[in-house]
């Protein structure tokens, strides 16, 4: 089954403290597919999404494009997974937005002009390059989570795992981030609570409650039964 | 208490700023080691706590107001290593951008603030806590270092001043700790206030009781 | 808090904005150098410090309003820290002013270390104050490390500077919601209100550290931060260094001459 882009077998985890925040985990992703993870606050879908690139490492098997994450590909790996972390305020860390946005690519030791090539690429995807110069501080919380995006997006992902895109934002630029998701066309992955927004960027979807994988199916039919849920 | 320009000698500022380089060096090596790779975006983002921190008011006796220096807040909560360097960087950043304490006396404030206010602080924080039981220790321990790093560093900066030779030093030392005896007061009350803010509900984080490793770690 | 202040002027495109950060911070640190070392009462040297520090500032074109009101905003606190020099040096008094029959007396030596002093000081403040008001933060912290700087210390600086205002903002907004529910609280409990906010902030930027750092991780951080700064030392920079240097040994000279 070569279009299994993750491959997750059995995965549990805990936190150093003991807490259990993940029971069992089983899915498959294909390629080219947007799979959405629903489910209540603290049901366990950021501890997952810190999976799909090697940050936690739980008991269990994850393969991601066929292989084991291992010391050897996890650069690779996390060139190729694109995570694009809830808070913008966390993901722009740097003193100007050029320099967030090349902060991949530069760890992934890319000449530099061609550096200055897929920032420009990057930023361009989300309409955000007039801002290339300004400091993030200064950008609206839409303009933030664009930028966010785009941080990865210059690393040339072949999927983006995005955890709640629409949390703080308003319906206008809630509608430009659905157009926006909609036309980026790698696999990606969605972890969100906003159950409209699944249904407007996702092909498939999951429920997460406590921990626990409890139910999925394609997207339409799946959320009319999940929506009582969560 | 951030000594501008003008007023330090040569014969203090320059030793000030070869002792500071070299302890900060040194706290930077052994944080380093604790933090691993994590030592930047934490300590940067500590540094602006602090900075934050020193900039809110509260009411002290008659009216007035003073604020945090932190000091031994910071290394309680992330050790005296850590805890020099975020005090460091906070009197540079403040040095910078707000000319709060000189370019060339910037190495006389990192010594009073961050080596002996701080690092200092801590040390008389374990001595006293060692002295005393553990429950109670800990309260009675970090007051007692509070009040005492400010006075300490203050007496550090009369002592400069008398070194480079602008106030005799039986004019500028009794003067600067007076009026620190009293600012330490309030140093104390808020540093044990927030302490057992933070020991209630995340004792993980306080560094003298869970040193090192204490987050989560990536693999 | 507002400060917008911070790199309001770093993109004004003058002479002395252009400079490369480096040529800056070293021409700058010399001036201070050179004024922190005169004698207290090189008056005439002063002068002529000052009408060098106009001309810089007119070259900088950052308006005097600025500059003026930054070194207010720091006064206060010079003036606190030498309010007790010209008291308790030894040798003959003078009468520094007469309020009646009342003369307030001080010694001689302790007032001109004063005046001395606190001339100093407003000088360098001018000084750093143009310093960082025409260079963009990021720049001055790309040139500290080029100047050998520790690294780890200007990345701390640099992180300091993205997330200050953040950390800022969220206890004002925890302040107004504080006040809105204390009113009349007595003095004590206020104060456990604030502690109680300090730690909350304190908790909320530690995990806040430690989400950037795994934000971080995902893009393939591997301990150190790696950069792009490339400084060009152009021509003017050679010639405003080393016309700067012949400037402050000019003053100097004619200080020794002209001022005694």
């Amino acid at each position: 089954m070569e279009d299994k882009i993750i491959n997750i077998k059995n995965l549990n985890y805990s936190y150093p403290d003991g807490t259990a925040a993940l029971y069992d985990i089983n899915l498959e992703i294909r390629e080219g597919e947007s799979l959405g993870i629903i489910g209540s606050n603290g049901a366990g879908k950021s501890t997952l999404l810190l999976h799909f690139n090697g940050i936690l490492c739980g008991s269990g098997e994850i393969d991601i494009f066929g292989e084991k994450l291992t010391d050897k590909n996890l650069a690779q790996i996390r060139g190729a997974v694109g995570l694009v972390f809830q808070d913008p305020d966390s993901q722009l860390f740097m003193p100007t937005v050029s320099e967030d946005v090349g902060f991949g690519p530069r760890n992934m030791g890319m000449p530099e002009h061609e550096i200055d090539k897929s920032v420009h690429r990057a930023l361009e995807e989300v309409d955000m390059l007039p801002a290339l110069k300004r400091s993030s501080h200064h950008l609206s919380v839409g303009e933030k989570k664009r930028i966010a995006i785009a941080t990865v997006l210059s690393m040339n992902p072949q999927i983006l795992v995005m955890d709640e895109p629409s949390s703080n934002l308003d319906p206008k630029h809630r509608r430009e981030l659905i157009v926006l998701l909609n036309r980026l066309k790698m696999t990606k992955i969605i972890a969100t609570h906003d159950l409209d927004l699944i249904a407007q960027t996702c092909s498939r979807v999951v429920l997460m409650q406590e921990g626990k994988i409890i139910g999925g199916g394609s997207c339409p039919e799946f959320l009319a039964k999940a929506a009582a849920l969560c | 208490m951030h000594i501008p320009d003008g007023f330090l000698a040569a014969n203090t500022w320059l030793p000030a700023w070869l002792i500071s380089a070299g302890s900060l060096g040194y706290c930077i090596k052994k944080a380093s080691r604790m933090l691993q790779d994590r030592i930047i975006p934490l300590m940067g983002i500590m540094s602006a706590f602090i900075f934050a921190a020193q900039m809110i008011n509260f009411p002290v006796i008659g009216g007035t107001s003073g604020h945090l220096f932190g000091g031994v807040l910071v290394s309680v909560l992330l050790g005296p290593y850590a805890g020099a360097i975020v005090l460091s960087c906070v009197l540079i950043f403040q040095c910078l951008l707000f000319q709060d304490g000189g370019l060339l006396a910037l190495g006389a404030n990192i010594f009073n603030m961050a080596i002996i206010g701080t690092i200092g602080g801590y040390i008389i924080f374990r001595t006293a806590q060692k002295i005393m039981d553990k429950k109670k220790g800990f309260f009675i321990a970090s007051a007692i270092a509070a009040w005492l790093s400010v006075v300490l560093a203050a007496a550090c900066c009369a002592l400069e001043l008398a070194v480079s030779g602008v106030s005799p030093l039986r004019v500028v030392l009794p003067a600067m700790v007076g009026i620190h005896a009293l600012i330490g007061i309030g140093e104390a009350i808020i540093t044990v206030a927030v302490l057992s803010f933070v020991q209630k509900v995340r004792p993980d984080l306080i560094y003298c009781e869970t040193p090192i490793s204490k987050a989560q770690r990536n693999c | 808090m507002n400060h917008s202040f911070i790199d309001e002027h770093s993109h004004i495109d003058s002479f002395l904005n252009r400079l490369d950060a480096r040529t800056k911070i070293i021409s700058f640190f010399t001036l201070i150098l050179f004024i922190i070392l005169s004698r207290p009462d090189a008056y005439f040297g002063f002068a002529l410090y000052t009408l060098l520090l106009i001309i810089l500032i007119i070259f900088s074109q950052i308006p005097l309003s600025y500059i003026l009101k930054r070194c207010l905003v720091v006064l206060p606190f010079i003036l606190m820290t030498s309010a007790l020099l010209p008291f308790g040096q030894q040798g003959e008094s003078i009468v520094l002013m007469k309020v009646g029959d009342m003369s307030i007396r001080v010694a001689a030596a302790g007032w001109l270390i004063f005046k001395g002093v606190l001339i100093k000081g407003v000088l360098s403040i001018i000084c750093l104050t143009l310093l960082t008001a025409s260079t963009p933060f990021s720049e001055l912290l790309a040139a500290l490390e080029a100047l050998k700087c520790p690294k780890i210390i200007t990345m701390i600086l640099s992180f300091m500077y993205r997330y200050v205002f953040l950390i800022e903002d969220e206890a004002m907004k925890m302040r107004r919601a504080m006040k809105s529910r204390s009113a009349g609280h007595s003095r004590w409990l206020q104060l456990k209100a604030i502690a109680n906010m300090i730690g909350v902030l304190f908790i909320r930027s530690y995990e806040r550290g430690e989400t950037v750092y795994l934000a971080m991780c995902s893009r393939g951080f591997d301990g150190t931060i790696k950069r792009d700064h490339s400084f060009d030392f152009k021509k003017t920079d050679y010639a405003f260094a080393t016309n700067l240097f012949v400037i402050l040994i000019g003053i100097k000279f004619l200080d020794n001459i002209f001022g005694r």
